[in-house]
Formats: C-alpha cells, sequence, structure tokens
C-alpha cells in the first residue's frame, strides 16, 4: 500500500507541477498519513514541497511549512480520536484543500475544494481495498 | 503501521530546514542551485507539457490510429511540438509590431488549470527568467496579442498572469473609436472594458487595444498590443460609465510558444 501512496504522490508531483491546479500533492500525503501514521511523511511533504515550490515558482520551502502544518495537526488529532475513516479523510481533505487554495491563491476554489474531497474520497477507497488486502496476506 | 516518538521535534525539524531553504534560496548561492535544479527540470517540463499539447490537437484520424503505437505516438507529439514552434515563430516574425528582432522567445513549461486541456488556464510558466532579462512586469505577446504579464521569476522560470486573470488590469482603448478605458481580467476567458464614458461610442466587434502603460524602470505594455474583441456592451443612461465584455482572440489551452517584450530603459 505505501509503494501506491508513494506512487499517487510522484504523479502528483508532476501533474501538479506542471498541468493541473487541484491540490493533488496535499490529498496525496493526507491520505498517506492516515493511511500508515508514519513519521515519514514529513520527510515527503519536505522534498515534494520543494519541487512545487521550484515548478510554480514560489519560494523555496513555503509549501514545505504549509505541509509540514497540516499534517502536525492531523498527528495531533490522531491522538485522541481514531482518523482511519473516510469521513476523517474528507473532512481533512476539505479544510486543508480551503486554506491551501485560499493562501496560494489558486482560482476557482469553491469547485477545486469539491473535486479534491470527491479525488480524496476515491483515492481513499482505493487504498482501503489495498490495505484490506495487505492485511489478508499478513494474516495467511 | 509504523510509529517512532513524538511528533512535535519531527515537525519543528522540518520547518526548520524548511525556513533554512527559504533562506538560502534568498542568496545567490542559493538562487543559483535553484536555477541549476529549474535548468534540469526544464526539458522534463518541456516534454511533459508538449506531449499533452500534442494531445490537445488530436483531431485528424490518421493522429488517432497513431494513438495505438506509443512509440510512434511519443515521436509525433515532438514533431507536432517542433510545428508549432516554426508556426509561432513565422506568425511572429510576420508581425510588425512589435517588431520581431526585439523579442525573446519562450517556450510554455506549465499551464496549470482545473482539468488541462478543457478549462482555462489564468496562469502559464514559461522557461525565461531573470538571467534572460525578464523581471517582474515584463509583457508577454503572441503576434501582436497581449498575452499577459510577469508576475514571479527567478532565474530561468516566470510566472506570467494571463490578460484574462482575475485582478489583471491595464488602461485600453479601442482601435476605431479611441473610446479610453480600463481592461480587468473576470477569470474563466473573460476581460471587462470598464470606466468608459457614455459619450464615448463602444461597438460589438471592436478591437480593444492597450493605451499604453509602461513605467519608469521599462516594464509595461506599450501601446497597440491586441487585448480582445468586443462581444457585447451595457451601457445605460443611469450609470456613470458604460462598461463591455471584451473575449481574448488568443486560446491559452494551445500556447506553447510566447513571446516576452524586451525591458526598454
Amino acid at each position: 500500500m505505501n509503494k501506491l501512496l508513494v506512487g499517487f504522490l510522484i504523479i502528483s508531483v508532476i501533474a501538479e507541477g506542471i498541468l493541473t491546479s487541484l491540490p493533488l500533492v496535499l490529498i496525496s500525503l493526507i491520505l498517506f498519513t492516515i493511511r500508515t501514521r508514519n513519521h515519514d511523511v514529513f520527510f515527503y511533504a519536505f522534498i515534494s514541497g520543494i519541487f512545487l515550490d521550484i515548478l510554480h515558482v514560489r519560494p523555496i520551502g513555503e509549501t514545505s511549512i504549509f505541509f509540514a502544518i497540516v499534517l502536525l495537526l492531523i498527528f495531533l488529532y490522531e491522538r485522541k480520536f481514531e482518523i482511519s475513516s473516510l469521513l476523517f479523510a474528507l473532512l481533512a481533505t476539505l479544510v486543508s484543500t480551503s486554506f491551501y487554495l485560499l493562501i496560494f491563491q489558486v482560482p476557482g476554489s469553491l469547485i477545486q475544494i469539491i473535486f479534491s474531497v470527491l479525488v480524496a474520497g476515491l483515492i481513499f477507497s482505493l487504498s482501503d481495498m489495498s490495505f484490506i488486502r495487505d492485511k489478508s496476506a499478513e494474516n495467511l | 503501521m509504523v510509529r517512532r516518538g513524538s511528533i512535535v521535534p519531527v515537525f519543528f525539524f522540518f520547518i526548520v530546514l524548511a525556513s533554512i531553504s527559504y533562506g538560502l534560496s534568498q542568496t545567490s548561492v542559493g538562487g543559483q542551485t535553484v536555477g541549476i535544479v529549474e535548468l534540469l527540470l526544464a526539458p522534463l517540463q518541456h516534454n511533459l507539457f508538449s506531449a499533452v499539447a500534442a494531445d490537445r490537437n488530436d483531431n485528424s484520424p490518421v493522429q488517432k490510429l497513431q494513438q495505438e503505437n506509443s512509440q510512434l505516438r511519443t515521436q509525433l507529439a515532438h514533431y507536432q511540438q517542433q510545428d508549432k514552434e516554426i508556426q509561432a515563430l513565422r506568425d511572429q516574425f510576420n508581425t510588425q509590431s512589435p517588431p520581431p528582432s526585439t523579442l525573446l522567445p519562450a517556450q510554455v513549461v506549465g499551464l496549470r488549470s482545473f482539468i488541462p486541456g478543457v478549462s482555462l488556464p489564468e496562469q502559464l510558466i514559461i522557461d525565461k527568467g531573470l538571467k534572460e532579462g525578464l523581471r517582474v512586469g515584463s509583457i508577454i505577446v503572441y503576434k501582436n496579442e497581449l498575452v499577459g504579464r510577469v508576475s514571479r521569476s527567478t532565474d530561468h522560470l516566470s510566472l506570467v498572469d494571463l490578460s484574462y486573470k482575475k485582478g489583471f488590469s491595464m488602461t485600453a482603448e479601442t482601435s476605431s473609436s479611441h473610446a479610453l478605458g480600463i481592461s480587468k481580467g473576470q477569470g474563466q476567458g473573460a476581460i471587462l472594458f470598464d470606466n468608459v464614458v457614455l459619450s464615448e461610442t463602444l461597438a460589438g466587434g471592436d478591437v480593444v487595444v492597450t493605451k499604453g502603460s509602461q513605467e519608469l524602470d521599462g516594464t509595461g505594455a506599450p501601446p497597440g498590443l491586441v487585448i480582445g474583441k468586443i462581444i457585447s456592451i451595457d451601457k445605460k443612461a443611469s450609470n456613470l460609465f458604460q462598461t463591455a465584455k471584451v473575449q481574448p482572440l488568443f486560446d491559452s489551452r494551445t500556447l506553447t510558444t510566447v513571446f516576452v517584450l524586451p525591458v526598454t530603459k
């Protein structure tokens, strides 16, 4: 499953860097955090943020800082509440993409937020299937 | 699932790292390093963008058949890209104003829109930057049409706000009646020609051109660049001004080569 999410993250960096204004990298980082709860996600956030900043002609480090703050909030929330649910994935995507699009002044934000939530739901469901398959393989 | 220690030190480590990266990128050495990375990434960006741009123009039956063969398709995309560049250069050199000899050709390496190839982008990224003489405020044209204005620039890349982006404004006039106004970007390919006094005459189909807004530092648009054509007019006797909706003549989704106006001092 990690490979699936890392693969999605790499594709997201390329797609968001060159073609689309959808915050695909943020979505994949949120899903990566929810699924793995591994602190390595900060490293991925830092690297992908740097690449996005270069590709978007932004000050280097800006996006990485935003990603790190979002991930910290998810990890802090995870201490008290269960985060491995579709509802949390959708809510976290909704709130964080809203701030992301607002802070980085991406035009046409509302429709992009809705679309981002749909994409997050789809990827979460896909990773859910992969997660269940991995667990079954482990049990066997 | 892997869990390791407290999250706060990890968070602060990466925040400090990102801040150091920010600080370093502001220095000349850091800027040069970023410039090198930009140069290394530029071919990847350009090739990916070209492949997508070629896809958008894939209409003929021959091209549809060629999609079955991925290798041929890649070659085709490459040749199509070259053709478009040659066509763009020919068009530009057939245009007398602005003089072609003074223009700097730039490749579009990023065209971020909601749905690539379908929704209209509001910004594009070109492969020329500070090292090539661009600066914030440099004007980007295609033929004699105003495409946009540079809003951010690094050593080898620049971000261009398109003429219809929300917040983009420029003094303009109609080419036939010389009615003076302000062209204001409305987003999604729409421009509003605003602040035109009621006594002026506007007509559908009239071409709106830049009035000329050059700054003391040499940036800004020269007069006579085409902004678009009037598609509808809103004139009410009770209003202080009349307005008109203007449609740009260029299709931003298919732009692969644009031209930078030199900064005159």
